[in-house]
């Protein structure tokens, strides 16, 4: 039954995206209208702002509108929507940033020398203090290195998929991963000090 | 002293989740609504009539049936004619300059080098050699130095045809067009040399130095001087067409022209002189649009598919922002949604242009490769050392030098890099590449002038001689 529900589901979509891609608004309105919270939600978790995160998805709305009709693969949407909330919560994150504060990226090189989290004594970060000093250090990141942290821990996008949609080898995702939870671990620390 | 916090996946994963009842706030939807409601889609377009996706395939179609009619015609006529007469071969170009073209996208020539690169030949001049490339038209290899002169090797040999001196340091690129040889000096004089050597043609005095590489526009050469001039002259004859325009700050890196426009960086070494990418009418040297840029220098422009990719921020030691920004070449309107940034946040070069994508040069080591639509990240690469200002892109593979004395190709396809980076045993710092005829041609800050081509079938890493 479900799967007959889903496979109506993308009939519906995929001719919704043909009269979207065809110039038809209304069309555009139903396909974002029922995508619009998710899309919404990915922006608000890179952005960690109420009003950067309507920016963000207006930005990528009007983005995907325009960019419709070259859309070669219809039945990658959703992929190729989340991929241009993504990029444009990067971009406001990195407009923003500079008038709040710095950034810490994944390669910093100054960071390098802050000193590490002592790691004989650890505690699970299970309190709401901890969570809240996380999402302080997740802060004060960049767009690019925050956008990889929600799409594999809040968005569970396994990493081969986030490979896929980004077109990097899967290694190379792996690395940015690795670096971006030193970076975090680096944040975190600043964020204590 | 509160104990550290264990950054666990469960960790980081319940400290970023959203709370279940978050939903898109009221009024967004139709705020969408009216933004769509005025932004035109894009779209392919035959003559004005809209391609949509099912026109698309009765056109494709129509197109077969077209060619398979035409075909078999052909078969006909030349089954009962006589061999066809082969064409001949299109016109040798008549420019060369740095970076490929005027358009300044890093596209070479080629062929790409074939096997192993290995040390062709090997010349000296007589002084250093900054980041411009060689320049590679008619069978020479032109190159300017730092103290004055203008030599010109044999492509094939390396035989050295002749070396004249302008009288004042070069910090310029060389243009060739129409077999003269463009170039301004550091007393603000530009000459045009014969490129088959001999008395220099023409000079003209522009009044400040000339760190820029001019670009030639129907028989009109635009030369940048750095007290921001832009200059037009007669390309053959060296006279000024009209009053130099006064740009927005000094010009220090090439000029790029597309179509009847030029394009020019100007900015400053301090955070103080803003960056600023301008565009002008070739033909009536009117400004047709200003974009701001970031403080600091503004790297060479390069043009591709009507955008303009160029780096910001440059030459300037105090802490900002180093962007690569994206402007619709008619309108200088933004073209992506933001500018890109490394990671590192340090300074980046528009390396090369090519098949959709940009390929930024970062000095903290790394080759970033841009979609040139939306300007997100596609891959990238450890370079390891800061590179040369430009790239080459030939046949599918992308080119670099670096200032660890490397040469690294990358094949655009796979991301898969072609050996390991063939070390050059050379004194200086290679400048930007011109990759012809299937060598890589480059100068060095110790003054060599370097021939390397291939030597045997595979592309693994094996060091050079």
């Amino acid at each position: 039954m479900e799967a007959r529900a889903d496979r109506s589901s993308r009939v519906r979509d995929g001719a919704l995206v043909e009269r979207a891609a065809g110039g038809d608004r209304e069309a555009f309105d139903l396909l974002i209208g029922s995508r619009l919270d998710r899309l919404y939600r990915l922006a608000y978790s890179i952005t960690r702002s109420e009003l950067d995160a309507r920016d963000a998805t207006q930005d990528a709305c009007v983005l995907a509108w325009r960019e419709l009709p070259r859309l070669r693969d219809r039945d990658s949407l959703d992929a190729w929507l989340s991929q241009i909330v993504v990029n444009a919560a990067r971009g406001v994150v990195r407009r923003t940033s500079r008038t709040r504060v710095r950034e810490l990226s994944i390669d910093e090189e100054t960071a390098s020398g802050l000193p590490r989290a002592e790691p004989s004594v650890p505690a699970e970060a299970d309190s709401f203090a901890d969570s809240n000093a996380i999402q302080r250090a997740f802060e004060r990141l960049d767009g690019r290195t925050r956008a990889l942290l929600v799409l594999h821990y809040v968005e569970g996008s396994p990493l081969a998929e986030i490979a896929k949609a980004s077109g990097s080898p899967l290694g190379t995702i792996k690395w940015r991963l690795s670096n971006a939870r030193k970076a975090l671990e680096r944040a975190l620390e600043a964020e204590r000090r | 002293m509160s104990t550290p916090i264990r950054l666990t996946d469960a960790a980081i994963t319940q400290a970023l989740a959203l709370p279940t009842d978050l939903r898109a706030p009221m009024g967004l939807s139709d705020q969408i609504r009216s933004a769509v409601a005025i932004t035109p889609q894009r779209r392919g377009s035959v003559l004005g009539w809209r391609v949509t996706r099912r026109r698309a395939i009765v056109l494709r179609l129509a197109l077969v049936a077209v060619a398979l009619l035409v075909l078999g015609g052909l078969v006909l006529i030349v089954g009962s004619r006589r061999p066809p007469v082969v064409p001949p071969p299109p016109p040798p170009p008549t420019t060369s300059t740095y970076h490929g073209g005027f358009e300044r996208n890093g596209l070479m020539p080629g062929p790409a080098v074939a096997g192993v690169p290995s040390v062709v030949w090997h010349q000296t001049v007589k002084g250093p050699m900054g980041a411009w490339s060689p320049v590679v038209l008619d069978g020479m290899v032109v190159v300017a130095d730092r103290s004055g002169y203008v030599s010109a090797f044999n492509e094939v040999t390396g035989d050295q045809l002749w070396q004249q001196s302008v009288g004042a340091p070069i910090n310029a690129g060389i243009t060739v067009n129409a077999g003269l040889i463009i170039v301004g000096d550091d007393a603000g004089v530009v000459h045009a040399l014969p490129l088959t050597g001999g008395a220099e043609r023409w000079r003209t005095t522009v009044g400040a130095p000339v760190h820029s590489a001019a670009v030639v526009v129907g028989g009109t050469a635009f030369v940048g001087t750095t007290d921001g001039r832009l200059w037009a002259l007669d390309a053959m004859t060296g006279t000024s067409k009209w009053a130099p325009v006064v740009t927005a700050g000094p010009i220090s890196r090439a000029i790029a022209a597309s179509g009847d426009q030029v394009f020019v960086g100007s900015g400053g070494a301090t955070p103080a002189e803003s960056g600023t990418l301008q565009a002008y009418d070739a033909t009536t040297d009117a400004l047709r649009w200003a974009a701001p840029v970031e403080p600091g220098n503004t790297s060479t422009p390069s043009v591709a598919e009507e955008v303009v990719f160029v780096t910001g921020g440059l030459d300037q030691t105090a802490t900002g922002a180093h962007d690569l920004f994206a402007f619709n070449a008619g309108t200088g309107k933004p073209a992506w949604v933001a500018p890109f940034r490394a990671p590192s946040g340090k300074t980046l070069l528009v390396g090369a242009v090519a098949g959709g994508q940009v390929f930024a040069l970062g000095t903290d080591g790394s080759m970033y490769v841009l979609d040139a639509v939306t300007g997100s990240e596609v891959w990238g690469a450890p370079i390891g050392s800061r590179q040369s200002p430009s790239a080459g892109v030939v046949n599918g593979s992308v080119y670099v030098t670096s200032d660890d004395r490397t040469v690294h190709a990358f094949d655009i396809a796979s991301h898969q890099t072609l050996g390991e980076g063939w070390p050059i045993a050379v004194a200086g710092v290679p400048g930007s590449p011109a990759i012809v005829d299937g060598r890589i041609f480059v100068g060095t800050s110790s003054g060599e002038v370097l021939s390397i081509g291939g030597s045997g079938p595979s592309s693994s890493g094996a060091p050079l001689p």
